[in-house]
């Protein structure tokens, strides 16, 4: 391979000694060289790769992408979740939990791994970019850059990662806990760390495996791993936009769908 | 060494290995060679109170009447991008929103502060399929590289929503052509053409600049997000 590049990174310093030196440098040729070539569009497997979750113990984390998740919760958290679950079980047919991924467009990470929403990935030497089709996008820093010292909670957190190998590995603080982890309503706290380790498995596959350490929340770290195929129908990836069409209101504190057709629900 | 070593150094081996040897091909790092860095985040200079910072669209008779009436009830009414959250194109391109452009042979990735993305597929795919397109906040763009320019095709957008806070729109007909370059390492400009045989007399065309910011991080929040919105809903 180090034969083959050299006439290439050659290439690039005889063409980057233009006015403004806009090609790739032959220092950032090098550093793509080393790189996998993720390209794509990428969506959760079904049938097989995807499915790596334990079963459910005792019919946790009900209704929606990660219901099979089990997490390691001190009791006090335990207990606040299973009384949001029985609150959330009463509610009569007209109104929903405030999942945030309505009331404000946001899954966040790592749930948005949880679901059905697409993916590409762009990878360079700087960052390692992952845009999902709900306009929901992470950017993973590679270029060795610590996390701000300031930071302020958001969807995505902040990411840094480096490379070992064809292995990209995460490191994600800064989340914001009021997201939900599953449409359930399971939540991480302002401390969770998230460690992923992402690697292609074949030409179709891609995988991350995911740690996540929370000493507010879990009794001891919780390790899954997701696996994603290729999509092979289009290279257009189309996006979303969440607040279009917007048709839920928020009724005391839940989410009421404002039905055009009075036959189909409660309405105004 | 006995067959029990041989096999031990091939296991060894097979297991230092990455788990799919899918490193950047030699023809892909020969095209990334002809390509322009643009790495950075970048915000537009000058007013953003009209895309185009010398006045509205080039309207046609019919809707320079609708335009002026829009206008005059812009105040009161909903800018779409309050409404939706999007300013879609050509919008996004004289917005405030600040933006990382990611150029790689296959598509350049323009990624704005409040989770806009507008994909330029470079690969020489053709726009979407008729039966599979409708008009989309950030349209469907395909694009070529002339030199160090990106030139961006754009069909399909929603010609409904604004353009600016003065209610100026476009048709779903629109036809937005695009030169983009680095014109300075500091400086990229997009020289923008819209074509809408519904809408404009003539082709509409200006210039927009975008410098290079000391900004590092992307956002990624909505343009309504508020800290703590989730847990308040709740309440």
């Amino acid at each position: 391979m180090r034969q083959t590049i050299v006439p290439f990174l050659a290439l690039a310093v005889v063409l980057g000694g233009g006015a403004h030196a806009q090609t790739n440098s032959a220092a950032r040729l090098a550093a793509f060289a080393k790189l996998p070539d993720w390209t794509g569009i990428w969506e959760m497997g079904r049938a097989g790769p995807g499915q790596v979750f334990q079963p459910p113990k005792g019919g946790k984390l009900t209704g929606g992408p990660g219901r099979d998740l089990n997490l390691p919760y001190k009791p006090a958290w335990e207990a606040r979740y299973e009384a949001r679950q029985k609150e959330y079980a009463a509610l009569p047919d007209t109104l929903t939990p405030p999942d945030p991924t309505i009331t404000v467009c946001s899954w966040g990470f790592p749930r948005m791994e949880l679901g059905p929403a697409n993916f590409e990935i762009t990878v360079t030497p700087e960052e390692t970019m992952i845009v999902f089709d709900p306009s929901e996008i992470r950017h993973i820093y590679t270029d060795g850059r610590p996390h701000p010292t300031n930071l302020t909670p958001s969807p995505q957190g902040h990411s840094i990662g480096h490379w070992e190998g064809q292995t990209l590995v995460a490191d994600t603080v800064g989340l914001d806990p009021t997201l939900w982890l599953t449409a359930s309503g399971a939540q991480l706290s302002p401390k969770a760390d998230i460690t992923e380790r992402w690697s292609m498995q074949d030409q179709d596959h891609i995988s991350d495996q995911i740690t996540i350490v929370d000493p507010i929340a879990f009794t001891k770290p919780l390790t899954f791993t997701r696996k994603f195929r290729r999509v092979k129908d289009t290279k257009h990836q189309i996006m979303q936009n969440c607040f279009e069409n917007d048709r839920e209101q928020m009724k005391n504190g839940y989410i009421e769908t404002i039905y055009s057709d009075p036959n189909q629900g409660s309405s105004q | 060494m006995t067959l029990r070593q041989t096999l031990l150094s091939v296991a060894l081996l097979a297991a230092s290995l990455p788990a799919h040897a899918a490193l950047n091909s030699p023809q892909r790092l020969a095209q990334l060679a002809q390509l322009p860095d643009w790495t950075g985040i970048w915000q537009v200079e000058g007013s953003t109170a009209t895309l185009d910072p010398a006045g509205p669209p080039p309207y046609n008779a019919a809707w320079s009447a609708k335009y002026r009436k829009a206008r005059a009830d812009a105040a009161r009414l909903v800018d779409s991008y309050d409404r939706v959250c999007a300013a879609g194109v050509p919008r996004l391109m004289g917005s405030p929103e600040y933006f990382e452009a990611v150029v790689t042979p296959e598509e350049t990735t323009m990624v704005f502060s409040q989770r806009e993305v507008r994909h330029i597929y470079t690969d020489g795919t053709p726009h979407t399929e008729a039966d599979e397109l409708w008009p989309m906040y950030w349209g469907d763009s395909v694009g070529h590289w002339e030199g160090d320019t990106l030139v961006i095709d754009t069909i399909s957008i929603l010609g409904k929503e604004w353009l600016d806070p003065t209610a100026a729109t476009l048709s779903d007909n629109a036809h937005i052509i695009e030169r983009m370059r680095l014109i300075d390492p500091n400086h990229l400009q997009d020289q923008i053409t819209v074509e809408d045989p519904t809408s404009l007399a003539k082709p509409w065309r200006f210039t927009r600049t975008y410098y290079r910011t000391s900004q590092t991080n992307m956002t990624d929040t909505p343009c309504n997000w508020e800290i703590g919105a989730a847990t308040k809903l709740a309440k």
